[in-house]
């Protein structure tokens, strides 16, 4: 499987670290069912047959964190972006 | 792997001499020596900014894999705002003091003239002892003069850039790391034949 990195361009998928779901949010510890959400947010995961969105760390190449869109099926990416969007952009 | 370099340590780098058939070089490698290196890294939301001004003052940075030439420096990106800057002729420090002259508070700069291996990899099979272990497209369409890349081969972290378009390549090594990717090199090329320089006499 290769990844296409926004900075490294396609990567072999053993550069990269994944870590798994990207559409969690961590929960609020103040909310009265704090200890529930926590335990959902930490370890109950879906299994979803299709497009996932996932974070990987391109460990080996620009050391930044990715959301990759993934088919669970075939493998196909459908998606690549930088975890945290970049507000360092130099113009061309 | 076969005996060939059954008679070096290997925790040594590979001595100088010729690997493979007899008379037969196809690659030629040679350890770089005196460059100094710096990391320069963009403090958040500083990156365009310092570009624009390292390029005015004669640093040419851009924000992407490569590597950009100048008559004292290179430059090749290795990460959002994060750059390696090469200088020959000059001290780490010497460099260090250049560099934070010009970006000031922008950047982070990190002295890395001790911390690597600098190889160069020329001749006409290059490219096909390359392709056994690094897993970018290096075919001329793909990856020219002045492309670089951050990535692993044969489990060893390296960035490496296309100098020339002969195709010279130079390999960037941790140390440590460097009598491991210089074995992997060699036994890659021997079929070839290989004639490595710099290594010294083991």
């Amino acid at each position: 499987m290769r990844i296409p990195c926004p900075y490294c361009g396609s990567r072999d998928a053993h550069e990269f670290a994944y870590l798994g779901d990207a559409t969690l949010t961590r929960p609020d510890p103040a909310a009265s069912d704090a200890a529930e959400a926590f335990h959902a947010y930490a370890y109950l995961r879906e299994n979803p047959e299709g497009a996932h969105r996932e974070y990987w760390y391109h460990a080996n190449g620009c050391r930044r964190w990715l959301v990759v869109t993934r088919n669970t099926r075939t493998h196909e990416i459908l998606g690549v972006a930088f975890a945290r969007p970049s507000t360092d952009e130099v113009p061309a | 792997m076969s005996d060939l370099l059954a008679h070096v340590p290997h925790t040594r780098l590979v001595p100088e001499g010729s690997y493979g058939p007899e008379g037969k070089a196809g690659v030629r490698a040679r350890q770089v020596l005196g460059l100094a290196v710096a990391t320069l890294t963009a403090r958040k939301g500083k990156a365009a900014d310092l570009a624009r001004r390292l390029c005015a003052a004669g640093l040419p940075l851009v924000d992407a894999p490569k590597a950009v030439s100048t008559m004292a420096f290179t430059t090749i990106g290795t990460g959002p705002g994060r750059w390696l800057i090469l200088a020959e002729g000059m001290t780490g420090t010497a460099l260090l003091a250049h560099l934070g002259s010009l970006a000031g508070a922008d950047a982070t700069l990190t002295d890395q003239s001790d911390a690597n291996l600098i190889v160069e990899v020329t001749g006409p099979d290059a490219r096909a002892t390359l392709a056994k272990g690094v897993a970018v497209d290096l075919h001329p369409s793909a990856f020219g003069a002045g492309d670089a890349a951050t990535t692993v081969v044969s489990h060893v972290g390296v960035t490496f850039w296309q100098s020339d378009a002969a195709p010279a390549y130079r390999f960037m090594v941790a140390r440590s790391f460097a009598p491991a990717f210089l074995r992997w090199l060699t036994a890659s090329a021997a079929e070839f034949g290989i004639a490595l320089s710099g290594t010294g006499r083991g």
